[in-house]
């Protein structure tokens, strides 16, 4: 459930744009559960990627573990699932992006495909991003949901208004939630102040990536177009505050 | 680029107008579907565009596209579709899923242009209306009694009263359009 908006937080955020294109080999009609349950989803996805790269995940989860900071795993062929020992919590994520750290650093020994190394980037920057947000949580979340496993959560019926979690909080994990660990492809970063980004991945350089390119780029069309939307209701509706944080004037 | 609105008045009100025209047109079924989007995006915080066409596997979902609040986009593109269909097939589904993203995003700027016209209406019909109702009251009456002919006069009181109401309509649809941001 969401908090109350905060207006500034959100113009704030739309400073800048971010355009993603992804391609997936399946597309679900599902919608982001309950936060709790969206966390443990994101949770097992990047400790699932983890294993599969072959990082002894059991040395960050089992119960003797100490400061994940100093943990040194080492490559294992066959890693253990960690499915029932993650939990709702800021611990989970801070094992999980240690993992992913240091997976990066011992792919310098042994190489990882580039790939691969953009999504351990994705679960360090996300896990912190994760871990941040547990700050902002309100205490009637911590108390359900705080060090819940999923079984935990199976025993229990959630109510989405007996929580709050801030809007922008709950923009971000849906965002992380729903691009996963998914290939992005082409990204384009777009900023008020005029400049403009686009990564491109290597593997776009070749014949038919034409389709792709178009489709980005129509993408990014329609996107700064309702940022200015976006730009303007919130300009509208907050009024001079937030209209003076952006910079606009009418 | 500026995304900044740097028009003159006529301009911006032009496109104010051009906004709730395209809305009430739009691919995707009109005002009500607009209306429908703009309150996705507040209560999903985000809008889910979906475009179906036909696979190997039959009719699937093929290009999905999600616009945050925050202004962030992503689109999906499924990997089988395109790896088989035909570039001309791409590229007319591709323009018809983006013609319905664009009508999806128009709800908001189709309320905000609604809301300055309402407010422009009312300004400029009070304006307009004190002003002429000033004037023929200055040439119908005689200098030492013009000042209370003015105060008495009811026709210019409500033309001021209709320039007043522009900005209690725009305070009104503020009020309204926090508290939708606010229940979101």
């Amino acid at each position: 459930m969401a908090a109350g908006f905060d207006l500034t937080a959100v113009a704030r955020r739309l400073l800048n744009i971010e355009v993603n294109t992804i391609i997936r080999d399946n597309m679900t009609a599902e919608p982001m559960p309950l936060a709790p349950h969206a966390l443990l989803d994101i949770a097992g996805e990047y400790a699932q990627e983890l294993c599969t790269l072959g990082v002894d995940l059991q040395a960050y989860f089992a119960p003797q573990a100490g400061d994940p900071a100093t943990v040194v795993p080492g490559w294992t062929v066959f890693s253990a699932s960690v499915s029932d020992r993650l939990t709702i919590s800021p611990a989970t994520f801070d094992r999980l992006r240690w993992a992913a750290k240091w997976a990066l650093g011992a792919a310098r020994l042994t190489p990882l495909p580039a790939a691969k190394r953009v999504l351990l980037d994705r679960i360090i920057n996300n896990g912190d991003a994760i871990k941040e947000m547990f700050k902002r949580f309100d205490a009637s979340f911590n108390k359900q949901f705080l060090d819940k496993t999923r079984a935990d959560l199976v025993g229990v019926s959630i109510e989405a208004g007996t929580y709050a979690i801030p809007t922008d909080d709950l923009i971000l994990l849906q965002k992380i939630w729903d691009i996963g660990l998914e290939e992005i492809i082409a990204q384009t970063v777009v900023h008020v102040t005029g400049d403009v980004t686009t990564r491109v991945r290597e593997a776009l350089f070749g014949a038919g990536s034409e389709a792709i390119f178009s489709i980005h780029r129509q993408s990014i069309d329609v996107s700064v177009n309702c940022w200015k939307s976006l730009l303007d209701a919130v300009r509208e509706i907050a009024g001079t505050a937030v209209g003076a944080l952006l910079g606009g004037r009418r | 680029m500026n995304v900044w609105d740097k028009r003159g008045w006529l301009a911006a009100t032009r496109a104010d107008i051009a906004a709730p025209q395209a809305s009430w047109h739009s691919v995707r079924g009109g005002w009500r579907a607009a209306r429908r989007d703009a309150a996705e995006l507040i209560r999903h915080r985000r809008v889910l565009v979906d475009t179906q066409a036909m696979t190997p596997d039959g009719m699937r979902t093929v290009l999905r596209t999600r616009l945050r609040l925050i202004g962030d986009t992503e689109t999906d593109i499924l990997r089988a579709w395109l790896a088989v269909a035909p570039p001309g097939a791409v590229m007319a589904a591709t323009e018809a899923h983006f013609a319905s993203v664009a009508a999806a995003a128009g709800g908001w700027a189709a309320a905000i242009g609604m809301e300055r016209l309402a407010v422009r209406f009312f300004v400029l019909a009070g304006t307009l209306g004190s002003a002429a109702g000033a004037l023929h009251r200055i040439l119908v009456t005689e200098a030492s009694q013009l000042v209370e002919a003015v105060l008495t006069d009811r026709h210019l009181w409500v033309s001021v009263a209709s320039g007043l109401l522009g900005g209690v309509v725009r305070w009104l649809v503020r009020l309204r359009l926090r508290a939708l941001f606010s229940g979101g």
